[in-house]
C-alpha cells in the first residue's frame, strides 16, 4: 500500500447493522473520487474514517502510508490539523462565530488569506455576519472556505450540495475542482445523480 | 483564535442561556447559603434561648443538707469565695455565679437575701453577662412581691439587718422565688451576715459534652470534685437534659441535612454542566475535525462551565445575603446581625461550585473526549 491514501479489507458495523464490508480502495494523491450511494449506504461512515474521525470496525487505513489508528489521539488530531480538510452537509459552523472567525476556525488559519478566499467565494459583505443570518450556500461556502484555509492535502466533502440550489451547487463545485486542480485530493459523497456532476471529471468512481 | 475568545464569544451569543444558567446556579449557592447561614443563625438562637432558661448546675459546700436546701433554698453550710478561682481552668461547667444565701425577716416578712457577683467565665473568657446580676455595693434590687407586701418604691432606703440600703432596681413579676427574693452586692451581704469571704452556693451552666454517650454527672464529679474537696455538685437534670437533648437534636439535624442541602444543589449545577455538554457535542465533533488537541477542546468546555460557575457563586452568595438580611432581624431576634455575611462562606462557594460544575462537565466530556469524533456530528 504505497498510494496516497489505501484501504484494506475495510468493514464498518453499528452494532449488528455493517454498513462496510471488505471494502479495498487506492487513491493517488491529486486526484478526485465520487463516492455514490443511497441515504444509509455508509458514504458518511467511509468519509469519517477515511478523515481519522472513525475507527474502522476491522480493516486497514493508510494514508501517506501511515496507518492513522495506530498514532495516538493528539498525533491524529495533528494529522488532522495538517492534512484534512472536511466539508459537511450539515455544515457544521458554529453558530457564536461570524463568517470570517468561523473560516479561521482551524488552527493553521491565516485571517488574510481567509479574507482573500471568502471574497473569491462572494462573501465579502458577509465577514460579520452570523450562520443564522446567511442563507444554506453561503453557510456551505464559508464551510469550504473553512475546509481549505489550512491548505489540506485530503479533502472530504459529505454531500456539500445536498441542500444547495444549482447555483450554490456549481460554487461549491467549483470550489473542489479547483482545490484538485491544485494538488489536492478530493474525495466527495454524493446521492446526486451522475448528470448533476456532469462537469466533475472524476478520476475514481465508487459505488457504495 | 485562542480559548478565551472563544468562550466569551458563545456566551456572548447564548447570552440567555448562560444568563439562565448563572441565575440557576446563583439560586442553588443562595439556598446552599441561606441553608448553612440560617442553620449557624438556628443553632445559635436555640443555643441562646437555652442559655436563658437559667443555670443548671449547683455547686454547694460540703455537708450541705439537701432536705434543707431544696425546703428553704439556700445551704446552712458556706464555703470560701476562693473556690471561684480554682475553677477558671475546668472545663465542664461556665458561666460560674457566686451567692451567699440567707431568709431573713424584713419587717413582717420573710425573705430571701441573696449576695450575688458578677459571674466569672471559665478560662477567662470574655461574653455578655447574662446570670450576674450583681447590685452596686450599698443597693439592693428587690423582688415584685417583696415590694409590693412591704409597698417599697424605687430609690427608697430599705433596713437589712441594721444596714441602710437602697433600691435601684424593682424587679418584674418572674412567677419563681425571685419574686420574694432580695439581691444585694455579694460583699454587702457577707458583711450583714458576717460571713466575710464566704459563699454557700456558686451556680454555673453545665458545657457541652462531647461525647452525647458520657454521663454528665460522673464527667461533672470527675473534673470538679478534686478542685473542691467535700463540695457537693448538683445537676439540675430537667434544665440540662433538654439543653443537652435541644443541642444535640439540632446538630443531628444539621449534620443530615447540610450535605443533603450541598448535594442536591451540586446536582442541579452538574446537571446544567452536563446538558449544555450535551448540547454541544456537534461543536467537540468540528473542533475534532478541525485538529483541536484533546486539551484545548477541553478547556473551551471547561472553561465556560467554571466561568459561569465561579460567576454565580459570587452572585449567589450576595443574594443569599440580601435576601437573609431582610429577614434575619424577624427569624433571630437575638443573633441575626453576627450571622448575616460570612466571607468564609464566599470562598467556598466560589471553589465548591465550580468544582462540582467541573466534576459534573468532566465525566461526559471525557466520554466525548476519548470516543471518535465521528459520534459527535452525528445528527441526533
Amino acid at each position: 500500500m504505497s498510494a496516497f491514501l489505501a484501504v484494506e479489507n475495510l468493514s464498518h458495523s453499528y452494532g449488528k447493522l455493517e454498513v462496510l464490508a471488505q471494502m479495498n480502495l487506492q487513491i493517488e494523491a491529486g486526484e478526485f473520487v465520487v463516492v455514490r450511494g443511497a441515504s444509509g449506504s455508509g458514504k458518511s461512515t467511509l468519509l469519517s474514517i477515511l478523515g481519522c474521525m472513525l475507527r474502522p470496525s476491522a480493516g486497514m487505513v493508510q494514508l501517506k502510508g501511515v496507518d492513522p489508528f495506530s498514532l495516538s489521539a493528539s498525533e491524529r488530531a495533528q494529522l488532522r490539523a495538517q492534512d484534512v480538510g472536511f466539508v459537511f452537509q450539515t455544515m457544521h459552523l458554529l453558530p457564536f462565530l461570524n463568517v470570517l472567525q468561523n473560516a479561521c476556525l482551524p488552527i493553521r488559519a491565516d485571517p488574510q488569506t481567509a479574507k482573500a478566499m471568502l471574497s473569491e467565494l462572494g462573501l465579502t459583505d458577509r465577514l460579520d455576519h452570523k450562520p443564522a443570518q446567511l442563507s444554506v450556500g453561503e453557510r456551505q461556502r464559508v464551510a469550504l472556505a473553512r475546509a481549505l484555509l489550512p491548505q489540506p492535502k485530503l479533502l472530504l466533502a459529505d454531500e456539500p450540495t445536498g441542500n444547495l440550489d444549482d447555483v450554490n451547487s456549481g460554487r461549491v463545485i467549483d470550489g473542489l475542482i479547483q482545490f484538485q486542480q491544485m494538488g489536492g485530493t478530493v474525495i466527495l459523497a454524493t446521492h446526486s445523480p451522475p448528470s448533476a456532476l456532469s462537469r466533475l471529471q472524476a478520476t475514481q468512481q465508487l459505488s457504495l | 483564535m485562542n480559548t478565551l475568545q472563544l468562550i466569551w464569544l458563545e456566551l456572548r451569543h447564548r447570552s440567555a442561556s448562560a444568563l439562565l444558567t448563572v441565575i440557576v446556579v446563583s439560586l442553588a449557592v443562595a439556598t446552599v447559603h441561606f441553608f448553612q447561614l440560617t442553620a449557624r443563625a438556628s443553632e445559635n438562637e436555640t443555643r441562646m434561648i437555652q442559655r436563658d432558661a437559667g443555670l443548671n448546675l449547683l455547686i454547694l459546700p460540703a455537708g450541705t443538707d439537701l432536705n434543707h436546701y431544696w425546703a428553704q433554698g439556700y445551704s446552712q453550710q458556706t464555703m470560701p469565695e476562693e473556690f471561684m478561682l480554682k475553677l477558671e481552668d475546668q472545663q465542664v461547667a461556665n458561666r460560674l455565679v457566686p451567692l451567699l444565701q440567707r431568709r431573713i425577716d424584713v419587717g413582717m416578712k420573710k425573705v430571701m437575701l441573696t449576695g450575688i457577683a458578677p459571674e466569672v467565665f471559665k478560662g477567662g473568657q470574655k461574653k455578655k453577662q447574662v446570670y450576674g446580676m450583681a447590685p452596686e455595693s450599698g443597693t439592693v434590687f428587690v423582688g415584685a412581691d417583696v415590694a409590693r407586701e412591704l409597698q417599697l418604691q424605687l430609690n427608697q432606703k430599705l433596713q437589712l439587718l441594721g444596714q441602710e440600703l437602697e433600691i435601684v432596681v424593682i424587679l418584674p413579676p418572674a412567677g419563681t422565688a425571685d419574686d420574694v427574693r432580695i439581691y444585694a452586692a455579694l460583699a454587702d451581704v457577707q458583711k450583714l451576715l458576717n460571713l466575710p469571704g464566704q459563699i454557700n452556693e456558686i451556680q454555673a451552666l453545665e458545657c457541652h459534652c462531647e461525647d452525647p454517650t458520657e454521663d454528665p454527672v460522673r464527667a461533672l464529679t470527675a473534673e470538679l470534685g478534686p478542685l473542691l474537696p467535700g463540695a457537693k455538685i448538683v445537676r439540675r437534670n430537667d434544665l440540662a437534659d433538654a439543653r443537652r437533648q435541644q443541642r444535640l437534636l439540632a446538630e443531628g439535624f444539621l449534620a443530615i441535612a447540610t450535605p443533603i442541602v450541598v448535594l442536591l444543589c451540586g446536582l442541579l449545577v452538574a446537571a446544567l454542566a452536563a446538558l449544555n455538554l450535551r448540547e454541544r457535542r456537534p461543536e467537540i465533533g468540528v473542533f475534532h475535525a478541525l485538529g483541536y488537541p484533546r486539551s484545548k477542546i477541553a478547556s473551551i468546555f471547561i472553561g465556560r462551565i467554571l466561568l459561569i460557575a465561579f460567576f454565580a457563586a459570587i452572585v449567589g452568595s450576595m443574594l443569599s445575603s440580601f435576601f437573609l438580611d431582610q429577614v434575619a432581624a424577624d427569624l433571630f431576634k437575638l443573633t441575626s446581625k453576627p450571622v448575616v455575611f460570612d466571607s468564609t462562606l464566599l470562598l467556598q462557594a466560589m471553589w465548591l461550585a465550580p468544582a462540582f460544575a467541573l466534576v459534573a462537565a468532566a465525566l461526559p466530556l471525557a466520554f466525548s473526549l476519548s470516543h471518535d469524533p465521528a459520534h459527535d456530528l452525528q445528527p441526533k
